[in-house]
């Protein structure tokens, strides 16, 4: 029986820590009002032998103007606002609601969440699990699984790995299996 | 008199009118559909199904919001608020601002059958160039929305299919809604039902402006709206303006007239009767002959019945203090009865115009003149005998004097000449000289319009056939010739039915052409050479080419379940055994260019409607029935008057100020409008009315002071109280109200004083 409460309170303090962890993580992600940095986009398929990649720059300013460049090998703006996206290609400007596309969206919400430090959405939105990737504690990955059942549907999970107070890398596991990874590296 | 008999008789009365009311109540049926009340010749059949079909659509009451007058940020912001505040309101009213997106419900039939329903390169370079296009979306960020269905598809044809919905805009696009740099934000609301009534729309627009209230919108920010919905309601609220303005002064009128011409205001409760009756067994009558009453009728009808109520003024006025009021009945019913039964009998004449809506117009003012008539010669005495009224004669001279003789004679004169004058604009059977919104409004609304890609509301292309897939086949060929405008910069964009139906002969063409599969097979081993794709990605795609060749092709019922039903819907009208396939265009740049166009292709042109034009000839058709109405009446009233009088100069003395009457009343609607119209005609009809009474009386009081001095009374009080109505409506800015008051006013003045220069004559 006491072996019981021993483990009880482990497990207590575990999410204890878990949660303390996360508010810290968003904490210092959150310090940096806006960011600047170059990201690569992956988009790996089991019907494709090789990934496919694009390149270009990452622009963040609080409290949610999302801008993703795309600038090789074809150029393209992406630009989050709200519950919006438009998108510009060439000639072509398109509106894209991220309420209509859940499958788009959850990648996007999760990354604006990370960088607000919004902890309320990422509850509202999300079950996410915390942890370290190494002994020294500057690296971690959170995993955070839609809550909705649309949107658990079409999105697996979604891999956010970070060092110290910095995300590293996005990575949207779909439910076929699809992943699609947004590697950052932060302009110094 | 009896103390107890008026009572007695005021019952009959009540319990009269109580007992049509109620016949009324529980019989009558009211139509409003105007298109039962325009002449339906066989040749416009096409025409009409297509206009009760465009009319019936949601089309027709949507309503168009621009919000303007603040930053564009701030605009966005209020046309977001507004859509998502009121989308929680009314589930039965879509409100769109261009964040929408589209309803997917039904769409697995078109994903089974998508390549029946688009065009397909099914060669290796085009299989390389979908393939090439694919990866160029992967790179962009579209593997989360496309990623699974370009194994299935790597032409994305069902995307490709419902690209033809999109329509050309000149929409600023920095901005996720409608929004454009001069005009600001645009949304646009439509009803789900078919028919929508003006209260809805009406609730609706009272809702959206407390909701764009509750937004705080900067001072300067403005919600305005127009489209046909928010014009009908306007139109509707100026009428009820003019109407309640109406409904104080007609009585205040009445009561004051009455007051000052015979120093008794009860007496115009007595004058009322011979009309109220007359109106409901005109109505009653008219309902057993027709099996209903369209709303035209009541509107203009009662206008006819007006002369109604000059008949008791007769009686008051010629009555003679100690005569029994039953007397003087008998001693002008001779008069009474010629100016009644000639103005019922002509009006009757038009039952056999041949022409619905002229023929009711017709038995209701008869029958209801008639009622009129006997009631004031036969009820009324029963019912009062005016007491110790006594009518406040005015000493007149019969003949006119000089002065007044030479200002008519003019105005005659002008009468005659301004159809000479204005003779390049005699008729306008132009739509839009019939609309109340003003040349400003109409702009706007054809501007926002544009702006959001909105089709062309008037020209059309229209194609007839029994069988259906004939039908498309025509309409595939007409969409072919038809891209010539696209590519000229004539039209911004065509949108044939076909885009999303094509024709059973092009779906299994397309069938056709679909390899077999182990050609297919091979074809897309070559294609995914030197990409990034594996040769097993496309397998599914394989067996559903395989399987597309197989299947049934796609039916106007499945198609109709899908997300493309409600557009088929538009385009595609059944009616009765045939099929009708409507064409639309948008962006029309050029109206001469656009007719230049049609002109050069009549294999094209055969199938152009202009809406507007098909409209204005209809309305051209029924103004010349009308004039053939008015002129026939006036035939029918001159033979009457010959018959009776047998003297072709009294008779040219009784005729001639109504001819007058009605050249003044045209020359009148000439002069202050832009042409003359249906409108006009119709109010012809009261002024052929009430100048033959005139006439008449003025006539019968010739050679006697006395006589001539009450007739003069009750002529004034007659002219006095319709010109001062009709007023109202000739000031009125709604055409229609203002046509038929300034011929009427002009009409019964002319009438009034050529009835009493020719009574002077000798």
């Amino acid at each position: 029986m006491s072996r019981l409460w021993f483990l009880i309170l482990i497990a207590s303090f575990s999410c204890l820590a878990q949660a303390d962890f996360l508010d810290r993580r968003l904490g210092e992600i959150s310090a940096q009002t806006e960011m600047t940095a170059e990201f690569t986009d992956i988009w790996r398929a089991e019907y494709l032998d090789e990934d496919v990649v694009s390149h270009g720059k990452l622009y963040f300013k609080s409290p949610d103007l999302l801008i993703k460049e795309v600038i090789s090998p074809e150029p393209a703006t992406y630009t989050v606002s709200g519950e919006s996206v438009k998108v510009e290609q060439g000639e072509t400007v398109k509106h894209i609601q991220l309420s209509d596309h859940p499958e788009l969206g959850m990648g996007i919400y999760a990354l604006r969440m990370l960088l607000q430090g919004n902890r309320k959405g990422l509850d509202r939105m999300f079950l996410y699990q915390f942890r370290h990737s190494d002994n020294s504690f500057e690296s971690w990955v959170i995993e955070l699984f839609p809550k909705s059942t649309y949107s658990k549907e079409k999105v697996r999970k979604i891999e956010v790995a970070g060092e110290k107070g910095e995300l590293r890398e996005v990575k949207v596991i779909y439910t076929s299996a699809d992943v699609y990874i947004t590697r950052i590296k932060a302009n110094e | 008199m009896n103390k107890t008999k008026p009572i007695i008789f005021h019952v009959i009365w009540f319990a009269a009118v109580t007992l049509l009311s109620i016949y009324l109540v529980f019989n009558l049926h009211t139509i409003t559909d105007i298109k039962q009340f325009i002449p339906a010749d066989k040749e416009d059949s096409t025409f009409h199904t297509l206009q009760s079909e465009l009319l019936s659509r949601s089309e027709s009451s949507s309503i168009l919001l621009n919000i303007h007058g603040a930053n564009a940020e701030e605009l966005v912001r209020l046309s977001r608020g507004l859509r998502a505040e009121f989308t929680e309101t009314d589930s039965n009213v879509i409100l769109q601002n261009g964040e929408e997106s589209f309803d997917t419900t039904g769409i697995e039939i078109l994903n089974e059958k998508r390549f029946l329903l688009v065009d397909t390169d099914w060669s290796v370079e085009g299989l390389k160039q979908a393939l090439k296009q694919r990866i160029s979306d992967l790179r962009h960020g579209q593997g989360p929305v496309i990623g699974q269905l370009i194994k299935s598809d790597p032409y994305l044809s069902v995307k490709k299919y419902f690209q033809s919905i999109e329509r050309p805009t000149t929409l600023d696009k920095q901005y996720p809604v409608w929004y454009a740099h001069d005009t600001g934000a645009i949304l646009r609301v439509d009803f789900r039902n078919e028919d929508v009534d003006l209260d809805t729309i009406e609730q609706t627009q009272e809702i959206l402006n407390s909701i764009f209230q509750e937004l705080s919108p900067p001072e300067s920010a403005r919600l305005e709206m127009t489209g046909p919905g928010a014009i009908a309601v306007a139109t509707r609220e100026e009428i009820r303006t003019v109407t309640q303005r109406l409904s104080w002064v007609v009585p205040l009128l009445l009561l004051l007239v009455f007051w000052i011409a015979y120093r008794s205001v009860f007496l115009a409760w007595y004058a009322g009767i011979p009309l109220v009756t007359g109106a409901l067994v005109a109505l009653v009558v008219t309902q057993v002959v027709f099996a209903n009453v369209h709303g035209v009728v009541i509107a203009f009808g009662i206008t006819m019945l007006g002369v109604a109520l000059d008949y008791p003024v007769h009686l008051f006025s010629h009555k003679y203090p100690d005569e029994a009021l039953r007397t003087s009945a008998s001693r002008i019913w001779p008069v009474l009865r010629l100016g009644g039964f000639s103005s019922a009998g002509a009006f009757l004449v038009l039952l056999f115009s041949g022409f619905e809506g002229l023929s009711q117009l017709g038995v209701y003012a008869g029958s209801g003149l008639i009622t009129a008539l006997l009631v004031t010669r036969y009820f009324l005495p029963v019912l009062t005998n005016m007491g110790n009224v006594k009518p406040r004669l005015f000493v007149l001279h019969q003949n006119m004097p000089m002065s007044y003789t030479i200002i008519i004679l003019m105005l005659i004169v002008i009468s005659v000449l301004v159809p000479w004058i204005q003779r390049d604009i005699h008729w306008n059977d132009s739509v839009d000289a019939l609309s109340p919104v003003s040349q400003e409004k109409k702009k706007q609304d054809a501007k926002l319009r544009d702006i959001i890609g909105g089709m062309e509301v008037s020209d059309i292309f229209v194609l007839e056939d029994a069988d259906l897939n004939r039908l498309l086949v025509s309409t595939e060929q007409l969409s072919e010739n038809l891209s010539d405008l696209v590519n000229e910069g004539i039209v911004s964009a065509v949108f044939p039915v076909t885009d999303f139906l094509p024709s059973a002969t092009k779906q299994k063409a397309r069938q056709k052409a679909i390899p077999q599969s182990q050609e297919l097979q091979q074809r897309v081993r070559y294609s995914v050479e030197n990409t990034p794709f594996n040769k097993s990605a496309f397998q599914e795609f394989i067996e559903l080419a395989e399987k597309a060749k197989q299947q049934d092709i796609i039916s106007y019922e499945e198609i109709l379940r899908s997300p493309a039903g409600p557009i088929v819907r538009q385009g595609l009208i059944k009616t009765g055994d045939s099929w009708l396939s409507v064409v639309r265009v948008s962006g029309l740049s050029s109206p001469e260019r656009f007719t230049d166009w049609l002109d050069e292709n009549p294999n094209v042109k055969k199938y152009h409607i202009n809406i507007r034009e098909q409209v204005s000839n209809l309305f051209g058709k029924y103004r010349e029935r009308t004039l053939s109405g008015v002129i026939l009446v006036l035939i029918i009233l001159a033979v009457i008057v010959f018959v009776y009088c047998r003297n072709f100069i009294t008779s040219l003395r009784l005729i001639s100020p109504v001819f007058i009457g009605v050249a003044g009343g045209l020359a009148a609607g000439l002069l202050v409008g832009q042409g003359l119209n249906i409108f006009h005609l119709m109010a012809v009809f009261l002024v052929i009315g009430m100048g033959f009474d005139y006439s008449l009386f003025f006539n019968h009081g010739r050679g006697n002071k006395d006589v001539f001095s009450r007739s003069f009374h009750a002529i004034s009080i007659s002219a006095v109280t319709t010109v001062t109505l009709f007023i109202f409506l000739a000031l009125s800015p709604i055409p229609v109200l203002s046509a038929m008051g300034s011929v009427i006013v002009a009409g019964i003045l002319l009438s009034f004083a050529s009835a009493w220069l020719v009574a002077g004559l000798d």
